[in-house]
């Protein structure tokens, strides 16, 4: 196996990975607030979720700049200037915000909560999308926009969710 | 590519993303309130070493091969501001991000055990900003030596 496809296996993992934890960690977080208390083996259950949602993270980052890399040293730096690589990087460091924003002490906890969820939830479908959708030929700027867009659409789904199940958060 | 330079260039990128993640981890150990100390230790360790070996790499890339081989070419090419802003900015950061971090490390190791007494709420708080901006500052000189590379055509 050659270094490109290596990292481009590793990507494909790290994104499965990511995309599925947000989904699930969405899902398990909605299961785990009905009562309104989070009970410790519902806990333990999105302690792991979240373990693996890192996990995901954490191969992205690394993959995709093993593949920045060998872009470079292959001669193919036409790539880096691409405005999907561009919004993928973005992504990534909204993912990490997002991370922080989850376990912030500093924030009231609904806003954590609330924010958290609606930043990962977003910034992972959006990396599978761009990572998927190799055609898509918008300006850099364009797909921030829209990723901003999806963003409020994510967190104003959310709290239609919450409310039909009875959720305060 | 001579080998040994594309081996310098990968090993700056690899430590120097190494060290953004550590510094990433340490913020993000130190933003919660229950204590998280094996992801702050590695952490900062990972930091610190890596910004150290990507500054080392960086350099014998730097004076053995970038300026002869690749800033000619960047500055003939399409984006000669890669060099000019990217690149003089990107060197001028990262000069200091070692030793901030190492006063970073510094300051966690020395203060450890009291990092997550109630009493000392403000030293966290102020350690993990200065972990949230070594993190921010890295994630900064990656972008600019991603424009860097890319003008390399």
């Amino acid at each position: 196996m050659d270094w490109h496809t290596f990292f481009v296996v590793i990507h494909v993992v790290g994104t499965v990975l990511g995309t599925g934890g947000a989904t699930f960690a969405e899902v398990f977080l909605l299961k785990a607030l009905r009562d309104g208390i989070i009970e410790p083996f519902e806990a333990e259950d999105l302690k792991v979720i979240y373990r693996v949602l890192r996990i995901g993270f954490v191969l992205v980052v690394i993959s995709g700049f093993g593949l920045l890399v060998l872009a470079r040293l292959e001669d193919h730096a036409q790539y880096l200037y691409s405005p999907r690589l561009w919004a993928k990087l973005m992504i990534v460091a909204i993912l990490a915000v997002g991370i922080i924003v989850w376990r912030a002490r500093w924030l009231p906890q609904r806003v954590s909560v609330v924010l958290g969820s609606a930043l990962s939830f977003s910034a992972w479908y959006a990396a599978l999308v761009l990572g998927l959708w190799r055609s898509l030929d918008l300006s850099f700027p364009l797909i921030l926009g829209a990723y901003v867009v999806w963003f409020f659409v994510v967190l104003l789904v959310q709290h239609f969710v919450r409310r039909a199940l009875g959720i305060a958060v | 590519m001579d080998p040994f330079f594309a081996f310098a260039l990968a090993l700056h990128v690899a430590a120097g993303l190494a060290g953004c993640g550590g510094a990433y981890a340490a913020w993000f150990a130190l933003s919660g309130s229950t204590p998280a100390w094996r992801t702050l230790w590695w952490g900062t360790a990972f930091a610190l070493v890596g910004f150290f070996m990507s500054y080392a790499s960086g350099a014998v890339y730097y004076l053995s091969y970038y300026g002869k081989a690749v800033k000619p070419v960047i500055l003939q090419g399409r984006f000669p501001w890669a060099h000019a802003f990217a690149m003089e900015a990107k060197e001028h950061l990262f000069l200091f991000l070692p030793f901030v971090t190492l006063l970073l490390a510094v300051a966690i190791w020395r203060y450890n055990k009291l990092l997550w007494d109630s009493r000392n709420i403000a030293l966290r708080e102020a350690l993990a900003a200065l972990a949230g901006v070594v993190a921010a500052i890295a994630f900064i000189v990656v972008l600019l030596g991603v424009l860097v590379s890319g003008a390399v055509r």
